[in-house]
């Protein structure tokens, strides 16, 4: 999943490291969420956006997820 | 965190309790005909356990140790990644099991019996494993 993490970190001057401290992953995680390589679960979603001050839209890209319609 | 701190505290007094097993064990081996064995894998198991004591006191000196233990645990990034390894594990050694079933059952039978044994307890705790989380998640 494609998110907007490392745009709105490098806006900030905030590293990697700072970010994984606050939200309570690993540094890999927010590496590997920023790649896109690694999905976030609601809860670390939740916790990046706050971090961002954003909602979970504005940070995570979904438009790429399938939804099943009825 | 002070949850977390709460659970160190109870893994200290686990190993404290397993290290006075082990050393239960070293004692009551003493008169046993083939003590080296069993002394010899207490005696691991207890510098095991006191290198997992030394970490946790270590860890539980300092807040920052602790948070830091706490993401290393908790990180689910990490927890994701024990899980599949975890499941392919199972998998190849059932896999390596059925090959070495397939290779010893003409010419050993115990071992074919053995392995057919190993393959339905690991089957059942499996199965059991996965109705308990089924239940709980």
């Amino acid at each position: 999943m494609k998110t907007k993490i490392a745009e709105l970190r490098k806006e900030r001057g905030i590293t990697q490291t700072d970010l994984a401290n606050a939200v309570g992953v690993t540094r890999q995680t927010i590496t590997s969420l920023e790649v896109g390589k690694y999905t976030a679960s609601l809860v670390l979603a939740y916790k990046i956006a706050r971090y961002f001050d954003k909602t979970i839209e504005e940070v995570f890209d979904f438009s790429e997820v399938e939804v099943f319609d009825e | 965190m002070n949850d977390f701190k709460k659970k160190m505290k109870r893994r200290i007094l686990g190993t404290l309790l397993f290290i006075a097993l082990a050393i239960i064990v070293i004692m009551m081996s003493m008169n046993m005909k083939d003590r080296t064995f069993i002394m010899g894998v207490a005696t691991a198991f207890i510098v095991m356990n006191l290198s997992d004591l030394f970490g946790y006191f270590k860890t539980l000196r300092s807040e920052k140790k602790l948070r830091e233990r706490y993401i290393t645990e908790n990180d689910e990034r990490s927890k994701e990644i024990r899980y599949k390894a975890a499941d392919a594990v199972l998998h190849i050694t059932q896999f390596i099991l059925a090959i070495v079933y397939a290779l010893t059952k003409s010419y050993n039978p115990m071992i074919a019996y053995t392995i057919v044994g190993v393959v339905i307890v690991q089957y059942i705790l499996y199965n059991l494993m996965k109705f308990y989380y089924s239940k709980k998640i």
